[in-house]
């Protein structure tokens, strides 16, 4: 019985058609990268399956798929080659949902690590205060310091060689986990800063006293008061994590220090493309594309997200900073 | 107020003591492996690996390796393995290139920023507005090396109107270095305004519904005014000192995709080229110089927004 | 007869909402302003006084409000008039105070800039001279010394200097017509009856019309000529305001004034001696106990010394206004917060600095009610699970709880389903009633209130002041309530201790403080105390 604050909010969402629309072109992309091996099965080929000699039919004849002054064959808009094919004769559309798959997947659970992590950071130090919010704060300054791309070259390349062991987790050098780490890691100050700032301005409200007041201790009131309350602001901040995330991987693939080649990610797509612009434009620019499309949808979505449940109508933002 | 600046410049120095301290254990000790082994890049001869080791300190404890890697890294003596050549000097080098893109984006960015926050605020609600808002996000959501990519291959290639990348000194001709700079720095700028645009508006449209706007109202002043003298000058405050970071972050590396893409040669390119090359000293040296000048930045910034907001002088964060 | 300054005639003002069909805030006023009289426009909140005057000099913003009706100032039209020819008026013509100061001044521009701003705006002025008109103008209102005064940032004065800034800056150009908006609500009480002072000197001064809009008449007896009552945007009753005082014609005016609690009358007797219950001993709170190396002022503290004892089954009242230190002793009192000095006890148990597990047979006998009834609840509960906490903290299972929630939100005037509401469905009142069940839920022996009343629509308090009352009756329970409105005070408490800068300047049974006290500063809250009617109106006070 009753409206419950969350159900409100939905209810207001919905009437956004645009943030909706846009919330299921994302969802429409994920599921094509989900979808990546069908494709693979209906294009004939997988996505580092190279073919730098083979041929295809065309225009009742045969032409090469790679030229022989390295020329890529454009999209032939079928099955096969539907977006023509790269510098080594990979089917371009089979490779794109592959990469598709790969930055998703690392920006999705970069997102949600930097979430996991920045919610933990920025409630026990709002909460605690004293020297345990020192202590965050200024971790969260050091880290704040470095320019995101900066940072994440710097880690991306110190990894690269060796991996990474924290603990009894091992991740290997070139691996997805890396990434995560990395973009995971940078992200955080971007997170915890408004999370800490919300629960200093709960912590005075009345209702957090009146709990302790009635006894709970302080995790009890960190989970059961403060934590419903944070929700609205970790779930506006959600959507935009993840769009800069995904920035962030293709930027670090396209410098050479995320998803390493042959794998196939968006970032890497459009590094290898651009050398070829002059001659297979079709390269850069369809990685490229798709990308945006993500990255917007997450954005006009994640606008949405925020218009309804953040009701003071204009809330600065703290979280896409280039 | 000089208790305000005095407590600033100490946490300054503070942080950048923990920045260093960071940067250190990013390179030398978070990562598996041997640390000579990674200076000394893609493939290093046994010799070379020695004198590394000997140089940095490696085999030493951690606190010696700290201070013989700020030595090398402060003291200008640090080299790359890979191009033999002198890190300080490289970064000097690129660095007039680096200001000259980020000033000139950062000039643009603010201008445009303002211009279409301020007039997104008075359209509020209107098909402008949501159409500006749309444009905005989608400059956010533009990957700049993509943009850059294509903007140099269509505008600079393909129909000559601009340069197809590259940089002009400016003692060489004024002009021409203005040319070279307008695709990078647009492409830059892109980037922002659709961030600063979305900033202003939101702090302008919170301004405008303040109490204090409304005595402005009450008090019989001009809508001009009000516009001017009370609901930019508060809700620009926040974003001056944002511009001032923002601008801080592009100069110490930010720009680096931009630079890699139009072939500047700044700061950045150099870090982006030694990345591709798995070159550790050029990397640790520019991390460490941009962190420095962002904590440096950060400080003026914040001495900067307590000269704006008196509120700001009384008490601490 | 003089034509009026000011003249409404079915005014109506309809607003539309984000979904759904708009809502008409103003349905159909009608009053009128002659010049140097002062009428006062009550009502509750949310029942349009504010949107009234707004929307006279069109302040309520363009496109969002619909204005029907007329409104004639000086014979000119208002309503429907371009807004260039308001703006003329503005500021030169009619004048507004707003509510908070705080606010609704330009925090980053100077008090003596923000005046001269106005005075430019309408006149040829230099601004050399602007500024040396704000100066003189703050000195007339009491804010000395006026040049350096000017130079000061809003925060940095008191709220009864920015208030009267504010005055300053309205009358800067010499208007006819003054309006303010309830500009004592945020007030403390000695600082109200300055201000409504100064109002109504500068009425007689100026010869100007005043509209004053209030919830409060207590300030109405205080400064009123003729009273208009409003309610859900209507005029119910106009009239002089000895006659409305005395016979109110509408029912809503008669429960209005009743409510209002008045400090005549005799108090309560104190209960024969008993032993302590609550005692606090010497107890002292530093100020910024949060902050680190900033904040600490020395030798100041936010508590200084204070003692206080309440006994089983009595109401023992705490006054004083705000920074007096009375919410902090209140939390230090619950333990909501370690006092840096002096000694706690409940029933002869020391609780000074006890940890969590320590607490809990405080936490059992010792509940606290919160002042703002939209605050004390978490939004994200419902209200029935915010009552149960304490309860099911004690490992009580929850059918139990789920039934003692429901006697408890009968016993204190809700009905048992409410439970399953959100806190935004609920009233204020409602909400604070349910912050009286969540204390009742572990049948404690004593209850803090801290301001209980203060955020509550008038008719409200009065309901909440019963049951409050009918509990202790029932129950026995001691309270320890925490005030700054002495009717209140008078209506229920059987001791009273008076606070002031940290300290607690003198106690005793609630006779002895209110009709002869010793401490000079309560005698100064006591004179400050509004009128309960018009008869009883102090001679202009300086």
């Amino acid at each position: 019985m009753g409206q419950s604050p969350w159900r409100l909010a939905l209810r207001r969402l919905r009437r956004d058609r645009i943030a909706v629309a846009f919330g299921i072109l994302f969802a429409v992309l994920a599921l094509m990268a989900l979808a990546a091996p069908l494709w693979a099965e209906v294009a004939g080929r997988g996505p580092n399956a190279t073919n730098e000699t083979g041929q295809i039919a065309a225009d009742g004849g045969a032409i090469d798929v790679v030229s022989l002054d390295g020329v890529p064959v454009g999209p032939q808009w079928r099955a096969e080659y539907l977006l023509g094919a790269d510098a080594n004769g990979r089917d371009v559309a089979v490779r794109l949902l592959y990469g598709a798959r790969n930055s998703l997947l690392i920006g999705i659970a970069a997102a949600l690590l930097t979430t996991i992590l920045a919610t933990l950071v920025g409630l026990v130090a709002g909460f605690y205060g004293r020297w345990v919010d020192a202590v965050a704060r200024s971790a969260l300054d050091v880290i704040w310091a470095f320019p995101v791309v900066l940072l994440g070259v710097a880690l991306g390349t110190a990894l690269a060689l060796g991996g990474l062991t924290v603990g009894p987790i091992d991740l290997a050098a070139g691996s997805i986990g890396i990434s995560i780490a990395v973009i995971a890691v940078v992200y955080v100050p971007y997170m915890a800063r408004p999370i800490r700032g919300e629960v200093l301005a709960l912590r005075e409200r009345e209702f957090v006293a009146a709990a302790r007041a009635q006894g709970a201790s302080g995790p009890r009131t960190m989970a059961g008061e403060l934590l419903p309350n944070l929700a609205p602001t970790v779930v506006v901040l959600a959507p935009l994590m993840v769009a800069n995330a995904i920035l962030l991987e293709a930027a670090l693939s396209f410098l050479g220090v995320g998803v390493v080649p042959p794998d196939p990610s968006w970032g890497n797509m459009i590094d290898a493309g651009t050398e070829k612009l002059v001659t297979a434009p079709h390269l850069a620019i369809a990685p490229g594309l798709m990308l945006v499309a993500a990255v917007l949808a997450l954005n006009v979505f994640g606008d949405g997200v925020r218009d309804a449940l953040d009701r003071r109508r204009g809330a600065a933002w703290g979280a896409e900073r280039p | 107020m000089t208790r305000f600046v005095a407590g600033r410049l100490v946490q300054m120095v503070a942080v950048l003591f923990a920045v260093s301290v960071l940067t250190f254990l990013i390179f030398n000790v978070i990562p598996n492996g041997d640390p000579a082994q990674r200076m000394a890049g893609k493939s290093p001869t046994e010799t070379q690996v020695e004198a590394i080791r000997a140089d940095w300190g490696f085999d030493e404890p951690l606190a010696v390796q700290y201070v013989r890697t700020m030595e090398q890294v402060l003291g200008g003596e640090a080299i790359s393995y890979f191009t033999q050549l002198n890190v300080q000097q490289e970064i000097l080098a690129g660095l007039p290139r680096t200001l000259a893109l980020a000033l000139g984006a950062a000039i643009l960015w603010m201008v445009f920023g303002i211009a279409l926050g301020v007039l997104g605020a008075l359209r509020a609600g209107r098909l402008s507005d949501r159409l500006l808002t749309f444009f905005a996000l989608a400059g956010v959501s533009l990957p700049v090396f993509w943009l850059g990519a294509i903007l140099s291959h269509f505008l600079g290639y393909q129909w000559g109107l601009f340069p197809n990348g590259g940089y002009v000194p400016f003692a060489e001709s004024p002009l021409d270095w203005a040319y070279h700079l307008v695709l990078p720095c647009a492409t830059l700028a892109v980037l922002f305004v659709g961030f600063y645009s979305r900033l202003v508006r939101s702090n302008v449209l919170d301004t405008m519904g303040e109490d204090f706007v409304r005595t402005a109202r009450a008090k019989g002043l001009s809508e001009r005014r009000v516009l001017l003298a009370h609901v930019l000058r508060n809700s620009l405050i926040p974003v001056v000192t944002l511009w001032g970071l923002d601008f801080g972050a592009v100069v110490a590396g930010g720009a680096i995709l931009t630079e890699t893409v139009f072939d500047i040669q700044g700061v950045g390119q150099y870090a982006a080229e030694s990345v591709g090359q798995l070159d550790v000293p050029p990397v640790l040296a520019v991390t460490l110089f941009g962190a420095f000048f962002i904590v440096a930045l950060n400080t003026v910034v914040d001495i900067a927004y307590a000269l704006l907001d008196p509120r700001i002088r009384v008490g601490g964060r | 007869m003089s034509e009026p300054l000011l003249d409404v005639r079915e005014l109506a003002v309809t607003f539309a909402a984000e979904e759904g069909p708009p809502v008409a805030a103003v349905r159909g006023v009608s009053l009128t302003v002659a010049p140097g009289e002062v009428v006062a426009l009550v009502g509750e909140s949310g029942c349009g006084k504010s949107v009234t005057a707004l929307a006279l000099t069109g302040l309520l913003g363009t496109g969002a409000a619909q204005i029907a009706g007329s409104a004639r100032y000086d014979g000119r039209e208002l309503v429907g008039a371009p807004d260039h020819d308001l703006r003329a008026l503005r500021g030169a013509e009619i004048a507004m105070v707003f509510q908070d100061p705080l606010s609704s001044l330009n925090p980053v521009v100077r008090v003596g800039d923000q005046i001269a701003e106005q005075i430019r705006a309408h006149g040829p002025a230099g601004r050399r001279e602007a500024l040396e008109r704000a100066a003189a103008l703050l000195d007339d209102v009491g804010v000395e010394p006026g040049a350096e005064r000017s130079r000061a940032f809003p925060h940095e004065l008191s709220g009864g200097m920015r208030q009267r800034a504010m005055i300053a800056m309205a009358l800067s150009c010499a208007p006819r017509l003054l309006i303010a908006d309830e500009p004592t609500t945020a007030l403390d009480v000695t600082v109200q009856a300055q201000v409504l002072a100064l109002i109504g000197q500068l009425r007689e001064r100026t010869g100007a019309g005043v509209l004053l809009i209030t919830h409060d008449f207590g300030v109405v007896a205080e400064l009123a000529d003729r009273v208009a009552v409003m309610r859900d945007g209507r005029i119910v009753e106009q009239g002089g305001v000895e006659e409305v005082f005395d016979a109110p014609a509408d029912p809503y005016t008669r429960a209005l004034i009743d409510a209002v609690p008045s400090i005549g009358g005799p108090p309560r007797a104190p209960l024969a001696d008993r032993a302590p219950l609550l005692e606090l001993e010497r107890i002292d709170v530093a100020y910024g106990a949060r902050r680190g190396l900033v904040g600490r002022r020395a030798g100041r503290r936010a508590v200084d010394g204070a003692t206080l004892s309440v006994a089983a089954g009595e109401t023992v009242a705490l006054v004083g206004e705000s920074g007096s230190g009375k919410s902090t002793l209140a939390r230090a009192a619950a333990r909501l917060l370690v006092p840096d000095g002096g000694r706690i006890a409940f029933a002869g148990q020391d609780f000074t600095r006890a940890r969590r597990r320590g607490l809990a047979p405080l936490r059992r006998d010792l509940q606290i009610v919160f002042q703002d009834p939209y605050g004390s609840l978490n939004p994200r509960r419902r209200v029935g699970a915010s009552v149960a906490l304490a309860l099911r903290l004690r490992g009580v299972g929850r059918d139990r709880a789920e039934r003692r929630v429901g006697e408890l939100l009968e016993r204190v005037g809700l009905e048992a389903g409410h439970a399953g509401r959100w806190p935004h469905e609920l009233s204020g009142g409602q909400r604070q009633r349910v912050g009286i069940a969540r204390a009742l839920a572990g049948d404690p022996r004593l209850v803090i209130l801290d301001e209980p009343l203060s955020a509550l629509d008038v008719t409200v308090r009065g309901q909440i002041l019963e049951l409050l009352d009918g509990l202790q009756r029932e129950h026995g329970i001691a309270y320890l309530l925490i005030s700054h409105d002495l009717a209140v005070v008078r209506q229920v408490a059987h001791r009273v201790a008076v606070m002031h800068g940290g300290r607690i300047v003198e106690t005793g049974s609630a006779a002895e403080i209110l009709a002869a006290p010793a401490d000079p500063f309560t005698a100064q809250l006591l004179a400050a105390v509004p009128a309960a009617h018009p008869r009883d109106r102090a001679a202009v006070r300086r």
